[in-house]
């Protein structure tokens, strides 16, 4: 469940928030196991969105609820623990290019205490799935494109997070990829994980209903039911 | 088959720089630490010795220095608060003076008797000048306390800069530790936001760089301890033949294995146990360090 109350945020420069704000005034209400998209047009606030429900930065003003946590007034351990349970794939993918796949895939499965042996069955079939079997020793400066991406969703997966936060996830996916990746996300919303994908792909949009986010100018323009 | 899955902390070939500058502050602390023990040693002999002994100076003007040295030494002997009365022999005496009287001294028939005194530790202090006024009119007291207060300062003052070294030392190490650490920060900034953003707990975080800093300290410390304990015991084997007899035949140079390794068992108890702490004291201020260096830059993150 994530509840937002006209929450805004700004840029900070140093320690101040300081400028326009980038999101102002958004009040939000997404039920636990719900699929949503989030749309609108360069500029418009959604990558800074997503940003705050992965607690990368925190609301300026305004109540921001995620998964039952009040992110304001959490303690910086709560906040740990509740990033845990978040599966965030960015834009930028923030692999981590010293480590191969396998180990960028496991490393959200490292710092939960989690041994190589408990997880090493289950991180080799997440990489057969997205394809990528033979590349699990490969460095990501060794990866296209697709293949990084493909490895920040399986690392974002292998969490199994009760929240997921795309951010254009199919940017640079083969079509075949992006509707398999879709299939994926959407069984994963049936199985309880509350899913939100940014995106500009309208071909996606308008063939996978779910309820839309949109937003322009920082502001929320709407949440329509699709 | 792995068995550890790494994290992206792991220690870079750059890092290990830290590891000689740790040395050389451990060397210092450790020749400080040599500078504390040997101030302290002497501190404690010049207080002993000064606050003890007396030097009573007969001059055989009219020639009958002997006899009143016979009466003095009879008096002190008797007296509660003096342990000892020994009469220098004349040899030594000429051995004292050659310097000065060079051959000379060979001619000399009048030569002063001398009475070392030592006085017993605890007893009340024997009034000596009014002995001397009493039994040898014209014996001249040297008595020796009258420097051990300033001996005593000195011995002090000296045992107060070695420990502002080995503290300028510490200083030294959290300084350049924590220009490490921050360095390291800058460095993997990029690895640290992406752990934070994966649900990392600060304490997590911050454990891994400090141990790291902790291991490349308590290499440096080892390091520097061995260097400064080497040049330690060089000294120590400089000095020996001026603090015990039977070492006046010591060679400049150990002999053999046995006698290189003698050369550091023969160093004093104490400044042994204190150079064994210096690694391990370096280790632990640079873990708490690098903790709380981390722990500190880590806040700037939500």
């Amino acid at each position: 469940m994530i509840r937002f109350r006209n929450v805004s945020y700004r840029h900070e420069r140093g320690r101040r928030a300081q400028g326009r704000p980038v999101l102002e005034g958004i009040t939000l209400d997404i039920p636990q196991g719900s699929f949503h998209w989030l749309t609108g047009p360069s500029g418009a606030g959604k990558s800074s969105l997503l940003r705050l429900m992965h607690l990368e930065s925190l609301p300026c003003e305004g109540h921001a609820e995620i998964l039952g946590v009040d992110v304001k007034s959490a303690k910086r351990r709560q906040r740990a623990q509740l990033r845990q349970k978040i599966g965030f794939i960015p834009q930028d993918l923030r692999l981590l290019s010293e480590l191969d796949v396998f180990d960028n895939i496991a490393l959200p499965l490292r710092l939960a205490g989690a041994r190589f042996e408990a997880i090493e069955s289950e991180i080799v079939s997440i990489l057969d799935w997205l394809g990528l079997g033979g590349k699990k020793s490969s460095l990501p400066d060794q990866l296209s494109g697709g293949e990084r991406q493909r490895v920040a969703i399986a690392r974002a997966l292998v969490m199994r997070p009760s929240l997921l936060l795309a951010d254009e996830p199919t940017n640079a996916l083969a079509e075949e990829q992006s509707w398999q990746l879709v299939d994926a996300l959407q069984a994963l919303s049936r199985s309880g994980t509350t899913v939100i994908v940014a995106t500009h792909n309208e071909a996606l949009l308008r063939a996978v209903n779910h309820p839309c986010i949109a937003l322009k100018n920082g502001r929320l323009a709407g949440v329509a039911a699709r | 088959m792995r068995r550890v899955l790494p994290d992206g902390l792991h220690l870079g070939r750059r890092d290990h720089g830290l590891i000689p500058v740790i040395a050389a502050v451990a060397a210092i602390a450790a020749l400080a630490l040599g500078g504390w023990n040997a101030a302290r040693s002497l501190s404690r002999e010049w207080e002993n010795g000064a606050a003890h002994h007396v030097t009573i100076e007969i001059p055989d003007f009219t020639g009958d220095a002997g006899e009143t040295a016979k009466k003095l030494s009879a008096v002190l002997q008797s007296d509660p608060g003096i342990a000892l009365v020994e009469t220098l022999p004349e040899a030594q005496i000429r051995a004292i003076l050659r310097p000065w009287l060079g051959a000379m001294q060979g001619e000399l028939s009048d030569l002063p008797v001398v009475l070392a005194v030592t006085r017993k530790d605890g007893a009340p202090a024997t009034d000596l000048p009014a002995i001397l006024d009493t039994v040898a009119p014209s014996a001249i007291l040297e008595e020796n306390a009258k420097w051990g207060e300033r001996l005593t300062l000195l011995g002090h003052s000296l045992q107060a800069c070695a420990w502002l070294a080995v503290l300028l030392a510490g200083f030294a190490t959290a300084g350049v530790t924590t220009l490490s650490v921050r360095m390291t920060l800058i460095a993997r900034r990029r690895t640290i936001e992406i752990l934070h953003g994966f649900g990392a707990r600060d304490g997590l975080i911050a454990r891994r760089i400090a141990w790291r800093s902790a291991g490349l300290g308590l290499a440096g410390g080892v390091l520097g301890t061995v260097l400064g304990g080497a040049t330690l015991a060089v000294l120590h084997r400089l000095i020996l033949p001026f603090m015990d007899q039977h070492s006046i035949g010591l060679s400049l140079w150990p002999q053999g294995l046995s006698e290189w390794l003698s050369v550091w068992t023969n160093l004093p108890q104490p400044l042994f146990q204190s150079l064994a702490c210096v690694p391990i004291l370096v280790a632990l201020l640079s873990f708490t360090v690098a903790h709380s260096t981390v722990r500190l830059w880590l806040r700037r993150l939500p």
